[in-house]
């Protein structure tokens, strides 16, 4: 039984099914949106709908976008030749922090996982394969999670492009920046000592 | 606050909060215990590779209220090999699925965690052929949960017979000529059986599983002993795994 009236009650219910957020935060939170001025509490409801009913994928590498073609896919300053595959929207945004990638992307919008019962054929591999047949590419970055789901996807992915004589490549896994060699799990050294490199 | 150090192997997980997981972990000394593993989410934790699923590690845990909380682990195994090949991750994945399904929490079975790591160690170094390892494993957990099939008497009439025709998966057992031609007529649950599959069934059973791959054991027994052994848990563990229906996709689309 509820103890407030319905519209608040009903907006206290609807809030708490957002990840994170239990009763006591959505009580929290329904209070706060009720002392906000009208113009704010209108522009909070205009965003969530229209974020809702204008994101898109894009047509050629599957991003979140608002247009037919993402910004980074219509950038004509991008090497075409140069493709990074990577899991998930968030993925891309981190990549595009380090300023240094210039190349395209492509987003898989999750990873193989037998676990959850997630198989090949639920992800943007396809798009991925047609997308090779259209255009000249030199190399494939494979940016999946370094972890159970996201090497085995990589590895799915590696063994059909392979054979089509594309260069097919993993990101490092290493000591992160800042680290501590005695604090480093024994398999992320393992791997640091695999990918080492001269200097 | 009681201290355990014990050695696991992760069966599954569910992120918690921010930076944490709830891992299930099938031990050696204490059962299947749930365990939070604080900050295992973060790139720089030392819990990280521990807390995979498949890990095997040597954990200093104690016990809270409600879970254990892991204080050390140290990584024995990775099998890491499974990571590279999906199929390889598939039985894996199911083998762990069985693993939770029939192991109760806090309720030590040594058995079936032994059981677990050297199938998973063989799976992952290649030895042994995945499709007998799935067969041989699978059995031999039946056996541990107290589901040992019956193939020395007839599990209707309980007659000692030379030859039986048909395995009841439902009553656990092979089942003689008269009965299956009376009562089992109609049954769904019963499999017609050849001696060589019933020899294979004995084989696996007895046989330790570092050397299932020591006898040859030809195509259509296998798939004999894979469809009653399908039957067998399906009726017994009564869940449906998601695995393994992953595991049938994958196989069918085999690069």
């Amino acid at each position: 039984m509820s103890f407030y009236a319905a519209p608040i009650a009903k907006l206290i219910d609807e809030l708490s099914k957002l990840p994170g957020v239990g009763s006591k935060t959505a009580q929290r939170l329904a209070f706060h949106i009720l002392n906000m001025p009208s113009g704010e509490v209108e522009q909070l409801s205009g965003a969530i709908i229209s974020a809702k009913r204008n994101i898109k994928h894009c047509r050629i590498c599957c991003n979140i976008t608002d247009s037919e073609v993402c910004s980074i896919c219509g950038n004509p300053k991008r090497d075409e030749g140069l493709i990074c595959v990577v899991e998930d929207p968030k993925d891309v945004v981190a990549m595009e922090r380090t300023r240094e990638y210039k190349g395209m992307y492509h987003v898989l919008n999750g990873a193989i996982s037998p676990m959850e019962g997630i198989g090949p054929e639920e992800i943007r591999i396809k798009e991925l394969l047609k997308r090779l047949g259209q255009q000249e590419v030199k190399e494939i970055i494979l940016a999946t999670n370094p972890n159970i789901e996201g090497e085995a996807t990589a590895m799915y992915i590696s063994r059909l492009i392979k054979p089509m004589g594309i260069k097919v490549t993993r990101i490092a896994h290493g000591i992160p920046v800042g680290g501590d060699l005695e604090y480093a799990d024994e398999v992320t050294l393992m791997k640091a000592m695999e990918g080492r490199r001269e200097v | 606050m009681a201290i355990a150090k014990t050695q696991g192997i992760i069966l599954k997980y569910s992120n918690l909060g921010e930076a944490d997981k709830i891992l299930t972990i099938l031990t050696r000394n204490n059962g299947k215990i749930k365990a939070i593993a604080k900050g295992s989410r973060k790139p720089k934790s030392s819990l990280l590779s521990a807390s995979e699923v498949f890990v095997f590690s040597e954990f200093v845990l104690y016990r809270g209220t409600n879970f254990y909380h892991i204080t050390q682990a140290t990584v024995r195994e990775t099998f890491y090999n499974l990571r590279k090949d999906l199929l390889r991750l598939s039985y894996a994945t199911y083998f762990v699925e069985l693993a939770d399904a029939v192991s109760e929490e806090g309720i030590p079975s040594e058995r079936l965690f032994m059981l677990l790591a050297k199938t998973l160690y063989y799976l992952s170094t290649g030895e042994i052929p995945t499709g007998l390892l799935h067969l041989a494993y699978q059995l031999k957990l039946m056996e541990i949960s107290g589901f040992r099939p019956n193939l020395s008497r007839c599990v209707s009439c309980r007659g000692d017979k030379d030859f039986y025709p048909k395995f009841d998966a439902e009553l656990g057992g092979v089942i003689c000529r008269d009965c299956s031609e009376t009562s089992s007529l109609f049954n769904p649950n019963a499999f017609k059986i050849s001696q060589g599959t019933v020899e294979a069934f004995k084989f696996l059973l007895n046989t330790e599983i570092s050397r299932v791959n020591t006898k040859k054991i030809d195509n259509t027994i296998f798939n004999e002993v894979d469809k009653i052994l399908r039957a067998f848990i399906r009726i017994h563990l009564d869940k449906r795994f998601r695995s393994l229906e992953f595991l049938d996709g994958i196989k069918d689309s085999e690069l």
